[in-house]
């Protein structure tokens, strides 16, 4: 995975500027950039040494295995969870839980930020109306809505999916919006000269063009529901990745700790790359951004 | 043409340039001006603009960079409004954009999120035209620009030579009436550039469109073209007309052919002496 810097306020840098592929051999293998199989074998082998020089501290017992449990037990601790309960869900009950309230709060966040971002990108009115109120929520940060969501909504799901929302309606209305901007004027006025209306060029021009810059959106939108909804856990829930680390750390287990842990940044870094996949798909045309 | 005059000077046009036979010409502008409101204060790039081409006109429009071609262009092709006068099609003010007027923008204006054959589609999708008549006229458009090859490409795949003629071909296949080309051969090589020449003559000999053709190369202006407009430095005005004989007997021949020829060259040189007054003075 190659690491992003995804804040609550991200927006995807909207274009690259080309630079022609290196010849091999003239520059060095940082800079001349690598193939998806050797990044993958450098990616386990960078894995695999960590594993061993974890397993080495907790063995040679430098580090106390109630602070660091070694690499066997916790992967033992995995499987065991997987089909036993802890605090009343299996591993794949908390997962499933942590999962939907983020697909809600994600999916609402596109519902209303990425028609949202789109109108404000499109329309100077919409823009006008719409924008100076949106960046006066923008920077409350929405784990800061919690006390008022969990005034609002009570502490069950409905909260959680609220404040989730609000982490993502945030990039995907921005990144939705520069997706749209940035769409060169030029094309506009090509279609408009091979007869095609608003309706038409907003459709088959503006958000065909824009289509990467949409999906990155939505990336960067689920990387900020999932961050958010493990936060969100943390502080009010019932089940869940997140409250799973939460009791973990008080009981002093480390070993589910790092579970819930290594499964949250799994999914994570999953969801990042399916995205990435599904901007492929439907954008062939577009370099890799 | 009926008027007999080669050379019509710069100056205050009085009334409307039709050409007084009773019918109104394809394309007339008319006291096109145009200015640009920016940051740094106000920018004039046209003054006034009259020109008015008949049914099937071939004009050339030559002038200094930056003296406002392309405003008048986009002005023509009813994307930008004019500060002051009118652009009338068919004695009509002309109103919008649309797909009678064809635009070849000088930087192409390609979709990138759309391949070769979906570009020059595009316009026929948006008119409905019926899908089989959609795939015969895209099959000879591809032929014509030799982009067969490329039919499935994307824009970004493309040299500019190339995607120069996916625009063109873009315009084309719509079977414009009037077609207004913003330096369309700019960007490609000698040898392509030679072949789209002939290749528009040839055209324009079947389809009787009216073109308006912005270019930077005088040999081009006047071998394309019935009439060569010569612009002034900006604020850009029409500085001369200049009457390119149609029965010319290097009009048969190709380009490289007819500059060898020595009315060709006069005419050149006549128009090249314009153009060159207007980057001196500026
Ligand atoms: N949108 C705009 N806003 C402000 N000024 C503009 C705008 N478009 C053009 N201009 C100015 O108008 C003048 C004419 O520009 P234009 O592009 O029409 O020139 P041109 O004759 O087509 O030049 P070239 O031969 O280099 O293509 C220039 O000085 C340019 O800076
Ligand atoms: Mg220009």
């Amino acid at each position: 995975m190659t690491t992003e810097t995804s804040t609550s306020t991200g927006r995807v840098p909207l274009q690259r500027p080309y630079r022609p592929p290196r010849k091999r051999g003239t520059t060095s293998i940082w800079r001349r950039g690598l193939s998806g199989r050797a990044t993958f074998v450098i990616g386990v082998a960078s894995s695999a040494t960590l594993v061993a020089v974890w397993h080495l501290l907790s063995a040679t017992a430098l580090v106390s295995p109630l602070l660091l449990p070694p690499p066997l037990r916790v992967a033992e601790t995995f499987w065991q969870f997987l089909t036993a309960e802890y605090l009343g869900e299996t591993l794949v009950g908390h997962t499933a839980a942590s999962m939907t309230i983020v697909a809600g709060g994600w999916l609402l966040g596109g519902l209303v930020g990425l028609p949202l971002g789109i109108l404000i990108g499109w329309s100077d009115r919409v823009r006008w109306l719409v924008f100076p109120l949106f960046q006066l929520l923008r920077p409350v940060p929405p784990l800061a809505w919690i006390p008022l969501a969990i005034v609002w909504l009570g502490i069950g799901d409905p909260a959680r999916i609220f404040v989730v929302f609000l982490s993502a309606v945030v990039p995907w209305t921005i990144n939705s919006m520069a997706a749209v901007s940035s769409v060169d004027p030029l094309l506009i006025r090509a279609a408009r000269t091979l007869g095609a209306g608003d309706g038409s060029i907003l459709r088959r021009v503006v958000i065909h063009t824009a289509t990467p810059t949409l999906v990155a959106g939505a990336r960067i939108a689920l990387g900020n529901a999932w961050t958010t909804l493990i936060a969100a856990e943390l502080l009010a829930a019932s089940a869940g990745l997140g409250f799973v680390a939460l009791n973990a750390s008080q009981t002093l287990s480390s070993d589910i700790l790092l579970v819930s842990m290594g499964i949250i940044g799994v999914l994570g870094a999953l969801f990042s790359a399916i995205l990435r996949g599904v901007g492929r798909a439907v954008a062939p045309w577009a370099k890799e951004a | 043409m009926t008027h007999s005059t080669a050379n019509r000077t710069r100056g205050p046009v009085t009334g409307s340039p039709t050409t007084g036979n009773g019918h109104d010409p394809k394309l007339e502008i008319r006291g096109v001006t145009k200015n640009f409101v920016t940051r740094a204060g106000e920018v004039d790039a046209l003054a006034s603009c009259d020109l008015a081409l008949e049914q099937g006109e071939f004009l050339t429009i030559v002038g200094p960079s930056g003296c406002g071609k392309s405003t008048l262009m986009m002005v023509a092709a009813g994307l930008d409004e004019a500060s002051s006068g009118s652009i009338l099609v068919d004695g009509e003010p002309a109103g919008g954009p649309g797909p009678q007027r064809s635009v070849v923008f000088q930087r192409f204006a390609l979709f990138p999120s759309r391949t070769v054959a979906d570009n020059i589609c595009f316009g026929m999708q948006q008119a409905r035209v019926p899908k089989p008549e959609q795939a015969e006229r895209l099959e000879e458009q591809l032929t014509l620009m030799g982009l067969g090859k490329f039919r499935d490409s994307y824009p970004h795949e493309l040299s500019g030579g190339m995607q120069q003629r996916v625009a063109i071909a873009r315009s084309l296949v719509l079977r414009p009436e009037i077609l207004l080309m913003d330096e369309p051969f700019g960007a490609l090589d000698a040898q392509t550039r030679l072949l789209l020449q002939e290749e528009l003559v040839r055209l324009r000999q079947v389809h009787r469109f009216t073109v308006l053709f912005i270019t930077h190369s005088v040999e081009e202006a006047v071998y394309l073209a019935d009439r060569v407009a010569v612009m002034t430095r900006r604020p850009g005005a029409i500085k001369t007309v200049i009457d390119v004989p149609g029965d010319a007997e290097w009009r048969s021949s190709d380009i490289e052919t007819a500059m060898g020829h020595p009315e060709f060259t006069q005419l050149r040189q006549r128009v090249w002496k314009l153009v060159k007054e207007e980057i001196v003075a500026s």
